[in-house]
């Protein structure tokens, strides 16, 4: 099974290369828009001519199987070359090239699997420095976080797998990188909370530092990671205050020939990625389909429940509405986007809610399903509601591997 | 090599800009990559300062500021 991404174009399905994956992104960065063009694996794409005619979608046992089917293979090793620029960032003196690069590869052999207790630090100063240049811009030293996270979402069809070969992967690289990158919003978080607010009281006065114009010179590359730090918390912080307004707007709606699909129900342990909330939760802004939020909290088996075609198997996923999500085509068609895919895509021109219902009449019926219930008054509670989607939303970003390998959930 | 602004803070410790997004600065530490901190930018007397927040919804809405940007 081959492991290697491809960007393409959203709109014309054409398959991009590597100069056209980077005049795109140049373009929208100088334009100040999400780039037009999505990452996704070749196993999840048939492509035809240059193009991208349907994507896969694949059912939990698929996922399974292929799973398997991996670990059986044997890994090729992929030189780290294509994350070093042609220069090496260090002068190495009297080293060549190919000493740092089997430096590099012994060393990254050595960090821990995912299964181990890591810090971003280990994994994001190691790969972040070594920039490939299809990922970062030289001229901007960093992608936008929107840009990151459509990057660091970068689907595979197979959980991730702990192998020390993988990490001469570039693919593999990446993948721990992202999974780095949300874990480590948890304690930015705090640390960003700590060091930025004003503890003073009423009767202080919050000191204030001129800004005096003074620069300095910095290598390229040196502030990569305080970006991700800053971006990871950012990012999340902006999902769960848009799930947020969409609950407001789904309560707010009065005209329920929408609802919100409920899914409540146990899953076996054949499932990867369990979430203590144990709901899906789907809904959907304007009639377009244009995607507003899907908080799936667990991976739903389409054979299990007994799910209509249209219905995904799905994982944490918010649309993001300046992630560049799909108007036309919704949810579905994004399968591959939608796995990692975090954010919100709450379109406050369209604020009336449509859904597919699955046993619930209307918002209140699903909020008493779901077991949002005010203990007190015994009535639906929406901050109940609000409060496990944004639990779920850390849950996600805060969420680590199980300690069983072959049960490890996918970010 | 690029050049980038920094502004000193409390302690005498100076800070690079990492970014500036409306009125909020994206600060990390010059000795320490980890040590990062969001500001806003207030003016006084025609000159900018830089300050803390005022609250956590402050500072929640200065990060969804940097990631709708």
């Amino acid at each position: 099974m081959e492991n290697k991404f491809v960007y393409y174009n959203k709109t014309t399905g054409k398959v991009l290369s590597d100069e056209e994956a980077k005049a795109e992104w140049e373009q929208a960065s100088r334009e100040n828009r999400p780039s037009n063009m999505a990452l996704a694996s070749v196993n999840n794409l048939v492509i035809e001519d240059g193009y991208v005619k349907e994507k896969i979608r694949h059912t939990v046992a698929e996922l399974i199987d292929k799973s398997k089917e991996e670990k059986e293979r044997t890994v090729q090793t992929v030189p780290l070359e294509a994350l070093i620029p042609e220069t090496p960032p260090v002068q190495s003196g009297t080293k060549s090239k190919d000493d740092i690069i089997n430096e590099i590869i012994e060393e990254a052999k050595s960090y821990p699997t995912p299964t181990e207790q890591y810090s971003v630090d280990d994994i994001v100063d190691e790969f972040s420095s070594k920039k490939d240049p299809k990922y970062f811009d030289k001229t901007q030293e960093f992608l936008t976080p929107r840009d990151t996270m459509e990057l660091f979402t970068a689907p595979s069809a197979t959980p991730l797998e702990e192998t020390a070969e993988d990490i001469d992967n570039p693919d593999y690289a990446l993948k721990v990188l992202r999974t780095a990158q949300v874990r480590s919003y948890a304690s930015n978080y705090e640390r960003i909370l700590n060091s930025s607010v004003s503890k003073r009281t009423a009767t202080q006065t919050e000191p204030a530092y001129e800004r005096s114009g003074k620069r300095k010179g910095i290598k390229y590359g040196a502030l990569t990671k305080s970006l991700v730090a800053v971006a990871s918390v950012a990012i999340l912080i902006s999902a769960g205050n848009q799930f947020a307004k969409g609950v407001e707007a789904l309560t707010n709606e009065m005209d329920y020939s929408s609802s919100v699909n409920v899914l409540s129900t146990e899953y076996n342990d054949d499932i990867n990625f369990v979430n203590k909330n144990k709901i899906t939760i789907e809904g959907s802004f304007d009639s377009y389909g244009h995607p507003a939020f899907w908080i799936d909290t667990q991976r739903v088996a389409q054979d299990i429940l007994d799910m209509p075609d249209e219905s995904y198997i799905g994982s944490l996923y918010m649309a993001y509405s300046q992630m560049g999500n799909d108007r036309a085509n919704g949810p579905y068609n994004n399968w591959d986007d939608t796995i990692y895919y975090i954010g919100s895509n709450v379109d406050e021109t369209h604020p009336k809610a449509y859904a597919t219902t699955f046993g619930c009449a209307n918002f209140k019926d699903f909020l008493v399903k779901a077991g949002y219930v005010d203990p007190e008054t015994n009535e639906p509670s929406v901050e109940l509601f609000e409060k496990a989607g944004r639990q779920a939303v850390i849950d996600f970003a805060t969420y680590t591997q199980d300690e069983d390998p072959d049960r490890g959930g996918r970010i | 090599m690029i050049d980038v602004e920094v502004v000193t803070l409390e302690d005498n410790k100076e800070y690079y800009v990492l970014r500036e997004v409306e009125n909020y600065l994206y600060l990390v530490n010059t000795a320490d990559e980890n040590d990062i901190t969001i500001r806003k930018n207030v003016k006084k007397d025609g000159k900018d300062f830089v300050q803390k927040l005022d609250n956590e919804d402050e500072l929640k809405k200065a990060l969804e500021v940097f990631a709708n940007n």
